[in-house]
């Protein structure tokens, strides 16, 4: 679902989704990418990649919702990145720029 | 009109007389117009054909059949009985409520059909569409059938003409009690910040118009086509 770089240069740690972000797959995952975030080297800057992505739905944009949250309240600049497509209008609709920057690749 | 693939339209077609002995509420020349098209062990039992569309039956994970669409449609769905007689109706699909972990399942087989039948539609489009279709009867498996097995979702898709304009019409109905829904309500804008009512908040955003029937036991909602 998922894989994380850490580059110690930039302080930034960046998820990159690998799959569409939907209710099956995020609710098997959802504990794995927390450990995963949660274990990894202090960070000033988190990026979620988003740009391998077709679809997001409600539960996955939960989780982008929670991801970001998790990050604000610990100081880290969290953004979202996606590729030029659906997802725009996914993005656009869930109101997700209110509370972090989303990047069209 | 769209036209029912090749392999649908080579299949084996059944004993009518079989079907009808099973579906004794309907109207005797109900089934007459249809066959079966093709017969699944698996997620969906059978798929029905009426002239050149397609109608889907399926059994619950314990074989138990669905005696008839119409009996179902009558007595849950009130407002779709006038457009199931409807000539213009384009895929009627019945789901058990054990299907509710198999939304994957559901979703690849309405991107087959969209993909088949209404290629107006471009992939961006085509991704609303089925994120739509996803969260509606996801909330229907949750909210209307309360995630146990025993309750039924219909999903319901025709091409309907309003103001001139041609659209999909996407009717999702469940056998709950429903509850009521102000979309548009500072309350529900609210809530979804918290991630509440953000399936519906995406339906209402991504379509061309949602309403809300029988206290949101059925949501209906429309995608123009022609508009990409």
């Amino acid at each position: 679902m998922f894989s994380s770089k850490f580059n110690k240069e930039k302080n930034t740690l960046t998820i990159r989704f690998d799959t569409d972000l939907l209710s099956s797959v995020v609710e098997q995952n959802s504990g794995a990418l927390e450990l995963e975030i949660g274990s990894s080297p202090a960070h000033k800057e988190l990026i979620l990649d988003l740009t391998a992505c077709k679809m997001v739905d409600s539960v996955g944009l939960n989780l982008l919702f929670g991801i970001v949250h998790h990050a604000q309240s610990k100081k880290v600049n969290a953004s979202i990145r996606i590729s030029k497509g659906p997802l725009e209008r996914i993005f656009e609709v869930s109101q997700i720029r209110k509370i972090a920057p989303v990047t069209v690749m | 009109m769209p036209t029912i693939s090749k392999k649908f339209t080579s299949r084996k077609s059944v004993n009518r007389s079989r079907i009808a002995n099973k579906t004794k509420n309907i109207p005797n020349d109900y089934f007459k117009r249809y066959k079966v098209v093709e017969t699944n062990s698996g997620a969906f039992s059978e798929v029905f054909e009426r002239q050149d569309e397609p109608l889907r039956f399926s059994k619950s994970q314990k074989g138990e059949r669905v005696t008839s669409i119409l009996s179902f449609v009558q007595k849950s769905v009130e407002g779709a009985v006038d457009a199931v007689q409807d000539e213009k109706y384009l895929r009627i699909e019945l789901l058990p409520s054990s299907f509710r972990v198999q939304i994957d399942s559901l979703q690849e087989s309405w991107k087959r059909w969209i993909v088949e039948n209404l290629p107006e539609f471009d992939e961006d489009r085509r991704v609303q569409i089925l994120l739509c279709l996803r969260e509606a009867v996801q909330n229907a498996f949750k909210h209307g059938c309360k995630n146990v097995d025993g309750g039924w979702i219909l999903v319901f898709l025709s091409k309907k003409i309003e103001d001139s304009r041609e659209c999909l019409r996407c009717r999702i109905s469940d056998t709950g009690e429903g509850h009521c829904h102000d979309i548009r309500s500072i309350n529900a804008r609210l809530q979804q910040q918290r991630g509440e009512h953000l399936g519906l908040m995406l339906i209402d955003g991504l379509s061309d118009g949602m309403r809300f029937y029988h206290q949101a036991a059925t949501i209906e909602f429309d995608f123009n086509l022609g508009k990409n």
